[in-house]
């Protein structure tokens, strides 16, 4: 689903975001970036959503390559792929339904397909009674779930979220955080991205990428499989992946909902973002 | 009619923004507008009075008429001369009278008529030059029946040389004033679009393409634009229309040429689409940074 080859991000005017990173995530697979400020934890979500691409290397998230991807098809890559944000990204002026549709409108989807899909899209994330609330009247958790709808809204095939559940309290952390798991469980693909080391810690079975100042220094599958490389000879069209082994979590995986602890240190305030 | 229904939607999403962006579309036309009217009717009035620039020739009293037709069809075939008029001593005597009253008396006394026929060579627009009139000038005194010609030497450079300085202080002014309708128009646009680069941004994220997202705000620069041309107009004209009826010294003043006023409607409306397309692209280009 996604692949790393050996990929950097050098900034012009900051230098180096990542370097040198290679891992393969499969589909389906419940992912966490973690690493502290500044460790390129953003910057991997944004090269996988291709708002930025690599100064150095591949990558491949389903079927775009980094190199040969046009502008122009980018669109059809981001409707595959949800993005949601720690600062929400909703528009005021908006009701909760009507921020879900807009992402439904963009998309080109008919008006009475809208309606109906919202609705679902609401009940999904539990949030049916705030439709018609304006999403300045909402709490950050009821934000993030309208966020998490709207991103669904396209159909995705993978979750990227970066701090998801930075600006949020306890109590709401571990809703969202509850909430993604019930989309992983239904086959979601999803990458996270925190320095909430206390939650993945707490979350058995998972990946885990671990970045130090844009390096990956750990990743839990290296364990029980090698990483593919790119030196071997091998090409995108046919990654060398092998030999192919059971997912590490899968849609049929029946893991409990694991819980956030509610002593768990809360994530970084909006000013302590990182800008990676 | 999605795109259009989406570039109302923006007025109603902005109303204050939309509304100061017109009324500074609006204000820089009036200015143009208003710079335009008074290049016009001055550019008018030197080109009345340029038509009024002639070559004379005074003719010998002895020519024959067949040679005086002859030198008419000549000198109507030059490309510079628009009209030759033949004025007889009998017509030239009655002018004199019409226009010098004072001295009515004594061409009554007259015995014998003392003013000469002569030839009066207008010359086409774009030849009322000292250079043209000068040529003409030699083209006349080329005939043997022409005893003198005359066509105002210092004038005709004095009134060329006023041309070219309104010419000169026209296009510098006008062009100044251009510049600055196009960046108020732009930047008016522009800052309309900031306050929407959120929903464009997310409008990305979602997945819109390019022209999804492009295509209203360009309606949108042109619905500006043609408000902003609009306004301007009316509010020109009933400055034009205020002049006229508190002046009235100003009664004869021209109103702008149709084609200069469906020309700088127009022009609005183009800038503010390219406006829009400009900085539409720009906010579109943040999300797709190498």
């Amino acid at each position: 689903m996604i692949q790393f080859y050996n990929v950097s991000k050098i900034h012009p005017r900051t230098g180096s975001a990542v370097a040198e990173i290679s891992f393969h995530l499969r589909k389906g697979e419940f992912t966490f970036l973690t690493g502290h400020s500044g460790a390129g934890k953003s910057t991997i979500l944004k090269l996988i959503h291709f708002q930025t691409r690599p100064t150095k290397g591949e990558l491949q998230v389903l079927r775009y390559h980094s190199s040969r991807t046009k502008r122009r098809q980018i669109p059809n890559l981001r409707r595959r792929v949800g993005f949601v944000f720690q600062d929400f990204k909703l528009l005021a002026g908006l009701t909760a339904a009507e921020n879900v549709a807009f992402a439904l409108k963009v998309t080109g989807v008919s008006r009475r397909e809208t309606d109906r899909k919202v609705e679902q899209l609401l009940n999904q994330v539990s949030l049916s009674e705030k439709a018609k609330s304006l999403s300045s009247e909402l709490s950050a958790g009821e934000k993030q779930r309208v966020v998490i709808a709207r991103a669904l809204a396209t159909n995705p095939l993978l979750l990227l979220a970066d701090e998801p559940m930075g600006n949020l309290d306890a109590e709401a952390s571990e809703e969202i955080f509850q909430l993604f798991w019930r989309l992983h469980l239904e086959g979601m693909a999803v990458v996270m991205a925190t320095h909430n080391t206390e939650l993945v810690r707490r979350t058995p079975g998972v990946r885990v990428l671990e970045l130090k100042n844009g390096q990956l220094i750990s990743d839990s599958a290296v364990e029980t499989e090698p990483l593919p490389s790119v030196s071997e000879g091998s090409s995108l069209e046919s990654p060398p992946i092998s030999p192919p082994q059971k997912p590490i979590l899968s849609a049929s995986n029946k893991n409990p909902v694991p819980e956030v602890s509610t002593d768990v240190p809360h994530e970084s305030a909006p000013s302590q973002r990182e800008n990676t | 009619m999605r795109h259009l229904r989406e570039a109302l939607a923006g007025f109603r999403r902005t109303p204050l923004l939309s509304t100061l962006s017109i009324s500074a579309i609006s204000l820089s036309l009036v200015i143009m507008g208003l710079f335009g009217l008074s290049a016009h009717n001055i550019g008018s009035a030197i080109s009345d009075i340029e038509r009024r620039v002639e070559v004379v020739g005074y003719l010998l009293e002895d020519m024959k008429p067949d040679q005086v037709q002859i030198a008419q069809q000549e000198l109507e075939a030059f490309p510079e001369i628009e009209e030759v008029l033949y004025v007889s001593k009998k017509e030239a005597l009655a002018n004199a009278q019409r226009d010098l009253p004072e001295f009515s008396e004594i061409y009554e006394e007259l015995r014998v008529n003392p003013l000469p026929a002569s030839l009066h060579l207008r010359l086409k627009p774009g030849f009322r030059t000292p250079e043209s009139v000068q040529i003409t000038a030699e083209h006349l005194r080329g005939y043997e029946f022409i005893e003198e010609v005359r066509f105002g030497e210092g004038w005709v450079e004095q009134l060329f040389t006023i041309r070219r300085i309104a010419g000169g202080v026209s296009a510098i002014l006008g062009g100044a004033f251009a510049v600055v309708a196009i960046l108020l128009i732009f930047t008016s646009v522009e800052i309309a679009i900031l306050a929407r680069s959120e929903e464009i941004e997310i409008m990305q994220i979602i997945g819109a393409k390019d022209r999804y997202v492009q295509f209203p705000f360009v309606i949108e620069g042109f619905i500006k634009g043609l408000m902003g041309g609009l306004i301007a107009l009316g509010l020109t004209r009933l400055t034009y229309g205020s002049f006229r009826y508190q002046f009235a010294e100003f009664d004869n003043l021209l109103w702008l040429p149709n084609n200069w006023v469906v020309g700088g409607v127009l022009t609005a409306c183009a800038i503010g689409m390219i406006s829009a397309v400009v900085s539409v692209h720009r906010e579109l280009g943040r999300a797709y940074a190498t």
